[in-house]
């Protein structure tokens, strides 16, 4: 049965590389579709410079640095707004509304004003890539802190717990696995913002500008491999958000 | 220790701008190793009562006096047991009953040695280690009450604290508190839906009436202990508030 469950899982994606070989055969044009091979020889020696615009690897690193660096940002503004917000009525209804207003503008609309503000270079990254990650981290801090049980609250209190104690021994720990939640997806956002965002003028560095470097140089096969990588360590972050997931808040299976 | 209840009314506040009177007029004595329940058909506020007398609800008239001083929050010189144990489910069993203690500034390892102690009074010594959901919701139900007498409370609240539980468990963890109650000497203020465990427990039997709640029979119970629940005594107790309940119960929905 297990093998069952494997062959299942596995059958996809091989299919799908077959059929792109098989294309790559029949089209003949390493501009339009490179065949696997040289897709795999970039994969594979990820160490080695593409054209002056820098090694698979480095760009990978300057990539994760920079959405490191956002997503952290936004998690130590998120989390303490949410936290007010999803704790103290006032607060909700001051910021609410212009939150829900802001929320629907994609990242990337901000570019303009992030180059305005902060002039290409990190900062303005940084803001980009902390927008994408800012709103559901927010929101998802906001509905946790909300959800928590009144009788956790209300236990903790006739113990004598002032409103620091009750946030920092109840809410936060209670609200803690939505807010994994809200970080998990705002990861994936700001993976996919700053991606964008080094494909824009005035990036010098990064997967997403390599992308777009190696597309001017039709090396097509370094842009797939490098949306491979893309994609790749999108999927192990989150796997390691659902690992750290499962491990910390196993207790959540148990409440209703 | 002495609970006054002076005049206690309460009205909620209806959507269409109205009020609903749910208390009206509780006037009530608690003294030193007393155990009085309140009965009363569903609806009739005795939930709300407990929270008036926790302080973690306001009462619209009226005031609650411990030893004559007004309880306006709630405050660990108060116990309160909750209908379904509101343990952290994050927190292991030791952890749940060390709370108070640590946030009253008792250092870790005096908090845990006290905590045992309590765990001891509750025989729930050998799972210190295990979270709530990996035991039974009559060890949970013990724990939380290990957890209120950590505090030494002068007055223990319980509303319907055992109702969840199954009959033999419910029968166990009656004995139990009696047991408790005689160690620690505390008095007891709980709300039930059973006349079995009114009348098992008590020292005093409040009935309320139908919405709006107020006292329409107090009943001193004298009989002598341990309570055999199918003693004459008892039963002829039990005929006359349940015919006094059958009376004051209107055909309304269930729970309330």
């Amino acid at each position: 049965m297990a093998s069952d469950h494997i062959i299942r899982k596995l059958a996809f994606p091989i299919g799908l590389l077959l059929i792109w070989e098989l294309l790559a055969l029949v089209i003949k044009s390493q501009f339009i579709l490179p065949d696997l091979t040289a897709v795999l020889g970039v994969l594979l020696s990820p160490g080695s410079d593409v054209m002056g615009g820098g090694s698979l690897l480095d760009n990978a690193l300057i990539s994760l640095q920079r959405v490191g660096l956002g997503f952290l940002a936004a998690t130590c503004l998120a989390v303490p707004l949410g936290l007010a917000m999803g704790r103290f009525e006032p607060v909700r209804d001051a910021l609410e509304g212009t939150i829900s207003a802001l929320r629907p503008i994609p990242p990337l609309a901000w570019v303009p004003l992030g180059l305005a503000w902060l002039k290409i270079g990190l900062l303005s990254m940084i803001f980009i890539i902390g927008l994408g990650a800012f709103f559901p981290i927010l929101l998802s801090t906001m509905h946790g802190v909300q959800g928590v049980k009144r009788s956790w609250l209300e236990a903790i209190a006739m113990m004598g717990a002032d409103e620091r104690r009750l946030l920092s021994r109840v809410v936060l720990p209670a609200a803690a696995p939505e807010i994994w939640t809200g970080m998990r997806i705002g990861f994936g956002i700001a993976w996919m913002c700053v991606v964008a965002a080094e494909m824009l003028p005035g990036a010098n560095s990064g997967l997403g500008n390599l992308i777009m470097y190696a597309y001017g140089w039709g090396q097509i096969q370094v842009v797939v491999a490098g949306m491979i990588v893309i994609g790749l360590i999108g999927l192990g972050i989150d796997r390691l958000f659902l690992a750290i997931e499962r491990r910390w808040f196993s207790w959540r299976e148990y409440e209703r | 220790m002495m609970l006054a209840l002076k005049g206690i009314g309460k009205d909620f506040d209806q959507e269409d701008g109205g009020k609903v009177r749910v208390l009206d007029g509780i006037s009530l004595e608690v003294e030193d190793d007393q155990i009085v329940a309140i009965l009363g058909p569903s609806g009739c506020g005795k939930t709300t009562l407990l929270r008036i007398i926790a302080g973690l609800d306001p009462a619209s008239r009226g005031e609650v006096l411990l030893d004559g001083l007004r309880v306006e929050r709630p405050s660990p010189r108060v116990g309160m047991i909750f209908q379904e144990h509101a343990l952290l489910p994050w927190c292991s069993i030791i952890d749940n009953v060390c709370i108070g203690l640590e946030m009253r500034g008792v250092a870790r390892e005096e908090a845990k040695e006290k905590a045992m102690l309590y765990l001891h009074m509750v025989g729930l010594e050998k799972v210190p280690d295990q979270r709530p959901h990996e035991l039974s919701g009559g060890m949970r139900q013990r724990a939380s009450v290990a957890r209120a007498l950590t505090m030494e409370p002068a007055l223990l609240l319980m509303d319907e604290p055992f109702s969840a539980l199954d009959p033999l468990t419910r029968k166990q963890i009656q004995e139990d508190i009696l047991g408790i109650q005689e160690k620690a000497g505390k008095s007891i203020v709980m709300v039930t839906h059973s006349v079995d465990e009114a009348l098992f427990l008590s020292t005093e039997i409040v009935v309320l009436s139908a919405r709006p709640g107020r006292i329409c029979r107090t009943m001193n119970i004298d009989l002598k202990r341990p309570r055999e629940r199918e003693g004459p005594g008892f039963l002829e107790n039990k005929k006359e508030i349940l015919s006094l309940l059958e009376g004051l119960a209107r055909p309304l929905p269930e729970r309330g």
